[in-house]
């Protein structure tokens, strides 16, 4: 939720969901303090009006002392609905696993500036790794930038990490043990990720593509050579968007669909 | 109705309907489980109902709406159905004694109200034998509304690791679209707006024309786009993306209009629940006895003033006023097509996306609005003209090729509200889980296609319940709302238990069916459990 969106909401409203988070002295608070209490605390969301769910999920967690769930997952076999009361806290959920067993390093996009790298190394790999890097090596996480390679220092037992990154470029990661020598000793490779662009883009050229709906049916029903026979209220019910490019011409049509359909460039329109 | 003179704008008004699978047969008094009965009675009920009253009225009504997989599958749910007659009977016992004690004084209105409200929902749900999905269908084949899809579970596609799940979360929910109102869809709502390069091809695969992206998933598209958000743009593959009019959003929600914090509205805050006599209320309340919303709520915004100084809420003003918003919306709307329309040197179509329950649960007038909005749109000869997604591009079939940026709706743009400390930690299991479902996927499905040997005739079929049961399990962990309410900070722990719920029975059947030793009796516990997808077929995951 953002500073806009809570300015939009009432005083009332505000210390309602200051009340809920847990705000203490918010009573006494004003509009503006109410908000600098409440965006630290709602750090992000979709905001309380685009999405209600949030409102609806808010008012059933109110009491918070009673937990928000009422029942327990208990393993019984169904289907016999087990008549259970409320639990007495919240049912955390069924165990899951902590590791995989397998090494693996994943870059996720969080926002045009940021990464996500998570990994998991198996202490087989760890060990094998380490025996070559020997004693008092380095954990490094290598971010491979369009401008070459960074190299920072993490600790491999937090399991996680997230990188200042620039917008519009490709980035792979590795995790190495460096040994007192410099040299690296690879551990796991990630995955490729692409950050978006954080502004307008600086091409212009524009083309123009028109969506044949109807073609494509005429001429399966036509019975040519070459297309199935008709079969014309099915394929009338099931058709997708068969496009037509009509007009822009040259330039990339590498982009464009290149699928058996009729898609072909005609002309470009430069921007005015 | 068609206008007179050529509009001078198109307003594609979108509401997004969508709850997570919340289903417990285990527990008749799951707390949850009152997220969708508070949105029926409160928003999918007085929506659909004012769309009818709009037809009745010959009034052009032209909405764009997704009912998403998982919350059709609630609402086509026996179980949950009986759920909500039984909880609606209970409250309508406690709404009837409210007529009475309020007799007299300025709560009387309301407490008809809400009366005569729960006894029409009643009324609906028996007109349509419990299933809303059959009013929705037909208010779609009325024309009323051009129902869309919405990704399977809702799953935050920019987040998914492999093509193969994104592709499962779109041809998943294009499949159970088919089964609910019979036909394909033409547009789908990218669970929270995710989008990334990519996406578009596995949305024409599926046989889909359209879908919508975030103010700047357009601005920032590559190469720049023309007419801005102002009309949609075709992907590189021949998709049309809409974009979010950032205007329309603003004038329902800024501080200077603010429609839903007019003093005559509902006050959201109070609430029979916490204002009535222990006593007399208790035995509406769960069994657990805490005092929580019941719905009945006797009081208006008044202004900026603590809860206990608010004044009493009255019906018929509320709704005058609701219309007079409603009107201000579109002669709004009027005023910015005709600059835009002047700026671009064509008639503009403003997108204007909403999440739906906001209308009615959160904003109690909300539908009324919505319905003004239409009748206003009729008493100005519709110079800006409603129109649904296919409907406009149907008329406006040439368009700019522009790729659309990765992008979302949510707070900043992208990825963060799925993606921060508070949630980060799920990745690591929904990622594998995705490959170990592929992985299954393909080592199967071939031997259960050619299985012919009847002495194994049991085993087979065990074996793909069992992969269709995984296959349930990956989707609905991957529902972006346990992410999106662990950031949020609100249900938490209901939020953390589905996720690793969902994840253990996943991974117990991932090693049930690679260890070829499936215990029956816990796959039917758990096929019992989570029923969303009857009709699923893992071997979309191939």
């Amino acid at each position: 939720m953002t500073a806009e969106k809570l300015m939009s909401l009432t005083v009332t409203d505000l210390r309602a969901l200051a009340e809920r988070h847990g705000i203490s002295g918010h009573a006494r608070m004003r509009k503006d303090q109410l908000i600098g209490a409440l965006l630290p605390v709602i750090a992000a969301g979709t905001s309380i009006p685009k999405n209600a769910k949030d409102t609806a999920a808010a008012k059933v967690s109110m009491p918070v002392a009673a937990g928000s769930s009422s029942s327990s997952s208990r393993p019984t076999p169904g289907p016999t609905p087990a008549n259970q009361p409320s639990a007495a806290g919240p049912n955390p959920g069924l165990p899951i696993p902590e590791r995989y067993g397998s090494d693996r390093l994943v870059l996720l996009m969080q926002d045009a500036h940021h990464i996500f790298a998570y990994w998991e190394i198996t202490p087989e790999t760890f060990a094998r790794v380490a025996a070559k890097a020997g004693a008092h090596a380095a954990h490094v996480l290598i971010l491979h930038t369009p401008s070459g390679p960074e190299q920072r220092d993490i600790d491999l037992r937090g399991g996680n990490y997230y990188l200042s990154v620039a917008p519009g470029a490709t980035y792979r990661a590795e995790i190495s043990l460096r040994s007192k020598d410099g040299v690296l000793h690879p551990l796991a490779v990630s995955n490729f990720v692409q950050t978006p662009q954080a502004g307008p883009s600086p091409r212009s050229d524009a083309q123009w593509l028109g969506i044949d709906e109807t073609f494509h049916e005429l001429l399966a029903m036509a019975g040519l050579p070459g297309h199935e026979p008709a079969g014309s209220l099915t394929r009338l019910q099931a058709r997708a968007g068969e496009s037509q490019l009509i007009r822009g011409e040259a330039g990339s049509s590498s982009g464009l669909s290149s699928t058996a359909r009729t898609s072909s460039l005609l002309s470009k329109r430069p921007d005015g | 109705m068609p206008p007179d003179l050529a509009p001078i704008g198109h307003l594609l008004l979108l509401l997004h309907a969508h709850l997570p699978f919340v289903r417990h047969p285990e527990d008749p008094y799951f707390l949850e489980e009152q997220w969708l009965v508070e949105a029926i009675t409160e928003t999918y009920i007085p929506l659909l109902s004012r769309l009818e009253h709009l037809i009745q009225d010959k009034v052009h009504v032209r909405l764009t709406m997704t009912w998403s997989p998982p919350l059709c599958e609630m609402l086509a749910d026996p179980l949950l159905q009986a759920r909500y007659v039984q909880r609606t009977q209970r409250l309508l016992e406690l709404a009837e004694q409210e007529v009475p004690a309020k007799a007299g004084t300025p709560f009387a209105d309301s407490a008809v109200m809400y009366r005569d409200h729960l006894r029409y929902c009643l009324e609906v749900m028996a007109r349509f034998g419990g299933n809303l999905v059959r009013w929705v269908r037909e208010l779609m084949e009325a024309g009323a509304i051009e129902v869309i899809t919405c990704t399977a579970t809702h799953g935050f596609l920019p987040l998914m690791l492999t093509h193969e799940a994104k592709r499962a979360q779109i041809e998943i929910a294009v499949a159970n679209y088919r089964i609910h109102f019979g036909r394909a869809p033409k547009g789908i709502w990218l669970a929270e707006c995710g989008f990334t390069p990519g996406v578009d091809e596995l949305l024409k695969a599926a046989g889909l024309r359209y879908f919508f992206v975030d103010t700047h998933g357009i601005y920032y598209g590559e190469p720049r786009p023309r007419y801005g958000v102002f009309a949609p743009v075709y992907t590189p593959c021949g998709v049309a993306a809409f974009g979010r009019d950032a205007d329309s959003s603003r004038s329902v929600w800024s501080a200077e209009s603010g429609y839903p914090g007019d003093p005559l509205y509902r006050e959201f805050y109070r609430d029979l629940g916490y204002d009535g006599e222990y006593p007399y209320i208790r035995k509406f309340l769960h069994p657990d006895g805490v005092r929580r919303n019941l719905g009945l709520k006797y009081h208006r915004i008044t202004g900026q003033i603590p809860l206990h100084d608010k004044a009493p809420y009255s019906p018929a003003p509320a709704y005058a006023r609701a219309m007079e918003h409603g009107d201000h919306f579109y002669q709004q709307r009027i005023h910015q097509a005709s600059m835009l329309g002047e700026l671009i040197g064509r008639p503009p179509i403003i997108v204007s996306p909403y999440d739906a329950e906001l209308f009615g649960h959160w904003w109690f007038e909300g539908p009324q609005f919505i319905e003004s909005i239409f009748r206003a749109a009729h008493a100005s000869n519709h110079c800006v003209m409603p129109v649904t997604g296919s409907e406009y591009l149907a008329t406006h079939a040439v368009n700019q090729v522009v790729m659309p940026s990765a992008s979302s709706w949510g707070d900043s743009g992208y990825n963060g509200v799925w993606l921060n400390p508070s949630n980060d930690w799920i990745y690591r299991h929904l990622n594998i889980a995705e490959e170990r479902m592929i992985e299954v996927a393909r080592r199967f499905s071939a031997g259960l296609a050619t299985t012919a040997d009847p002495s194994r005739a049991s085993a087979p079929n065990d074996l793909r319940d069992a992969l269709n049961q995984m296959a349930r399990e990956l989707l609905l962990a991957q529902s972006s709302d346990w992410a999106f309410i662990m950031t949020t900070n609100t249900t938490v722990p209901y939020a953390v238990r589905r996720t690793k719920d969902h994840l253990n029975r996943f991974t117990s059947l991932y090693d049930m069916v690679l260890g070829n030793r499936i215990d029956r009796q816990a796959l039917r516990d758990i096929a019992w459990r989570d029923t969303i997808f009857v009709e699923i077929d893992f071997r979309v995951y191939c």
